[in-house]
């Protein structure tokens, strides 16, 4: 097997060297069998590292501990189905499977990119495998997880048990997808630029996949929350720890590209501007996998110490160099078909999200490097932590959900003040009557709380009356009944309601962080059985402890019998592993969920008399809305990526360009 | 995960051991503890939320769940009850952990700089999408494209890239700066 894996990565590696020359060679001098060769030699680099991948999982599978990675990752304990987890479990694993969804998704979006592309489609190739050569040789010669053992030991050291959660077969691998799925926008902003063409021809595929990229990216975080929040055992669900920040930013720019890039599918303008945009989100997504892989800062997630950090600092600059370069060469070329018409437009509201977006970005990019350069600079140590990011960027994310409640209320081009009023006044009306009536029956004092709660109240409003309205007209105009009106509706235009679809999520995320940063309530107790306790207005008696056993382990399950003013609720069970040959204790919270608050109880520690144990007690108000939030922005994805009937149209070549074409061949 | 990566970067390992053993001996952390007052654990729960745990790769003494963290929130617990308010707590965990302790850095000396860096790039970058506005509709007038031609109009957006085409392979002369410049 690991002569196989080896092999296979390096035919990966010569396949995607000559893809990248072949590529540029072609499209340079419109040499059509070295384009179309190009294209191949991306297809059949992913099958050699799926060849690759498979040779690892089978090592896997077969205890096959003469291979130093599959020694270091599993044991004979380990249940099977955590192979798939234990795959990624350290640097070489990850970065093979970085290279394979790379690879993937290369040759996806190849396919998928219409022959009509021309240059675009060859150029892009090129960047694409350029990128992919790079990954493949760090694979080959840093970190190959193929690497035999002089001597195959007994049986291996096993996986890390924080990594055993169902969390894990998700998180990682959406996370890492995503962070290598910007690639594919960027190389198509790359490929426009290489290849001088300056229509918009790229536009829809990269939205396509900054989308993609985006939902991967913003579901793998979420997923990243929920598992912190399930067996992380400190009762919260999201950190500003350096390794969340660095999978955040790039999401962030991700989310300013899907919004900056409808403006040039519907106007052709700001060229330059996503042009760029795609440059800072990739670069901050290769920020991201040098601080994932490299490590320079403290991080809960340093599960794969590497000392690959060089490597992938050097790949981060050379791509922002380039990438720039490229974009100030060619920035003659960019510039806007149309003019902006107005300040009051819809144009100019996706500028300032843009400004929100990437502001949020700089701060925490501001509060994840400054230690660094304090350090570097003055010696001192110093931390940039929870606090700061949340005072930060409170404010600019309250104020980016106001834009998105009045955003989409704008039109295109140009709008009068009174168009402006008249479209506010009856949602800005009802937003004022919520949140007052929220104020008096929940006695909330606190202003940021009245401010959240108004903005989000504002997008709520602000889209269900759009759709009730769409709605209602549709149903007169056609007669159909009320919801099949409401499909058409949202089929009529599929890009602004899914928008909507995820705008409603980041509602239910907002009302969920605003809920429990704000009204949580935490109390650290010791119980000895039969002892109870109360937080909030639950009381936690702690009914007996379980233990069990195991090779690896001992487990002790707490019982816990609840009730809420008296009134029984049931019984929980929360969850203590002590792991003796990794020093660990792992934490499982019994959580008792409800769309109004979270109890959630950690079973921390066992006192040497096995009666006696801490606890801590937690209500967390409004998390439940957190973990929904996440299938409605799938779904609002998946909406509006859903590709909408072709619309006929005919496409005419430049003669120049016809030979071009003929030169790229038939598909 | 690796504390000894960590403790070289950050910490005098040896005061981080002192503190340990000073810590963990102190009577209050041999028994089990009796519950705060529900005044003072609320200020016990926000310190500890505001405090890093010194070997715990970024990690706060609430979230962590290792020793020292524990011998901390201790520490934390003590103070609270020996009548210290939280602001001297807090300093006397400066005075042995050392300013990286704080979760957030202090608003004065340099650490203001933190502060001010995200106020000051959002102003500017306001700045620079005003300009921008302004180019661009300044743009309107003197193009023509904008304002002759309703903006909307198919066939402008549509032929658009050709006649820039046309336009670059002339010579790019009429149309801004040539590349490079």
């Amino acid at each position: 097997m690991a002569d196989l894996g080896t092999a296979t990565i390096t035919v990966a590696l010569a396949l995607a060297a000559y893809g990248c020359v072949a590529s540029f060679v072609g499209a340079n001098g419109r040499q059509a069998a070295l384009v179309v060769s190009g294209r191949r030699a991306n297809y059949m680099a992913t099958l050699a590292l799926g060849v690759a991948v498979l040779a690892l999982v089978t090592a896997f599978l077969s205890n096959d501990f003469s291979i130093r990675y599959v020694a270091e990752h599993s044991n004979l304990a380990m249940p099977r189905i955590y192979t798939w987890v234990a795959f990624y479990a350290g640097n070489e694993g990850s970065l093979l499977f970085v290279a394979f969804a790379l690879s993937s998704m290369a040759s996806l979006s190849i396919v998928m990119t219409p022959s009509r592309a021309g240059t675009l489609r060859a150029y892009t190739n090129g960047v694409l495998m350029l990128i992919l050569t790079f990954f493949v040789v760090v694979l080959l010669v840093l970190a190959n997880p193929f690497v035999e053992l002089v001597a195959a030991p007994f049986d291996g050291i096993g996986i890390n048990p924080l990594l055993t959660h169902p969390g894990m077969f998700v998180h990682p691998p959406m996370l890492m997808t995503g962070l290598v799925a910007i690639t594919v926008p960027f190389a198509l902003g790359m490929g426009t630029l290489l290849s001088g063409r300056i229509d918009d021809e790229w536009v829809d595929s990269a939205r396509v996949w900054g989308l993609v990229a985006w939902a991967l990216l913003g579901t793998g975080l979420l997923l990243g929350a929920w598992w912190a929040y399930t067996i992380l055992g400190w009762g919260g669900y999201w950190a500003w720890d350096p390794v969340e920040n660095a999978a955040f930013m790039p999401w962030l720019a991700l989310t300013a590209f899907i919004h900056s890039i409808m403006v040039q599918k519907r106007r052709g303008m700001f060229r330059m501007w996503n042009i760029a945009l795609i440059n800072i989100a990739y670069s901050l997504g290769a920020f991201g996998i040098f601080i994932n892989r490299g490590g320079p800062v403290p991080s809960v997630h340093s599960f794969g110490a590497s000392t690959l950090g060089w490597v992938f600092l050097t790949f981060l600059g050379v791509a922002t160099l380039a990438s720039f370069g490229l974009f100030f060469y060619r920035l003659a070329v960019l510039r806007s078909t149309h003019a902006l018409e107005s300040t009051l437009s819809r144009e100019a509201a996706f500028l300032v999200n843009n400004l929100l977006l990437l502001g949020i970005a700089f701060a925490t990019m501001w509060g994840v490097v400054f230690p660094l350069i304090s350090e570097l600079t003055t010696g001192r140590t110093i931390t940039v932590g929870e606090p700061f990011f949340n005072q930060v960027n409170g404010p600019m994310m309250l104020a980016l959900i106001f834009l998105m409640g009045v955003g989409p209320l704008l039109p295109w081009r140009t709008a009068t003040w009174a168009t402006v009023r008249r479209a506010l006044v009856v949602p800005v009306a009802i937003t004022l009557a919520i949140t007052a009536a929220v104020a008096v029956v929940f006695e909330v004092r606190i202003v940021a709380v009245l401010v959240g709660t108004a903005v989000c109240t504002l997008v709520a409003v602000s889209v269900l009356r759009e759709w009730v309205r769409g709605t209602i007209a549709r149903h007169r105009a056609s007669g159909a009944a009320y919801p099949l009106a409401f499909a058409a509706l949202i089929a009529s235009n599929r890009p602004r309601y899914g928008g909507y679809v995820v705008h409603l999520a980041i509602v239910m995320l907002a009302f969920g962080i605003i809920g429990s940063t704000f009204y949580g309530t935490t109390r650290d107790v010791f119980m000895r059985v039969g002892d109870s306790a109360t937080v909030g207005v639950y009381t936690v008696e702690f009914a007996a402890v379980e233990t069990s056993t195991f090779a690896d382990r001992t487990e002790r399950e707490a019982v816990l019998r609840i009730s809420r003013d008296g009134e029984p609720l049931g019984t929980m069970r929360a969850w203590n592993g002590v792991y003796p040959s990794f020093q660990m204790v792992s934490t499982r919270a019994a959580i008792r969920s409800t769309p109004v608050d979270d109890l959630y109880v950690i079973f921390s520690e066992v006192q040497p008399d096995g009666q006696t144990a801490a606890f801590r007690l937690l209500v967390n108000p409004m998390v439940w809305w957190i973990w929904v939030a996440g299938p409605f922005v799938i779904l609002g994805t998946v909406i509006a990526l859903w590709p909408a009937r072709q619309r006929a149209v005919a496409y005419v070549e430049l003669p120049e360009r016809a030979g071009a074409r003929l030169a790229e061949g038939a598909p | 995960m690796h504390p000894q990566r960590i403790q070289s970067r950050w910490w005098l390992p040896g005061i981080v051991a002192v503190a340990l053993v000073a810590l963990l001996t102190s009577p209050a952390h041999a028994q089990v503890q009796e519950p705060l007052p529900p005044e003072l654990e609320v200020q016990a729960q926000a310190l500890y939320e505001s405090v890093m745990c010194p070997q715990c790769a970024g990690q706060t003494i609430s979230q962590s769940n290792s020793q020292i963290a524990k011998a901390m929130r201790a520490a934390v617990r003590d103070g609270l009850l020996a009548g210290e308010s939280p602001k001297q707590v807090l300093d006397s965990l400066v005075a042995s952990f050392g300013e990286g302790v704080l979760a957030s850095p202090p608003t004065s000396g340099l650490s203001l700089l933190v502060w001010l860096g995200p106020p000051l790039a959002l102003v500017l970058g306001g700045a620079a999408v005003v300009l921008a506005i302004r180019g661009l509709r300044r743009g309107a007038g003197q193009d023509g494209v904008g304002g002759a031609v309703p903006a909307g109009s198919k066939a402008t957006g549509d032929l658009a890239p050709y006649l820039d085409m046309v336009d670059q392979e002339i010579g790019g002369g009429g149309r801004g700066p040539s590349p490079g410049g």
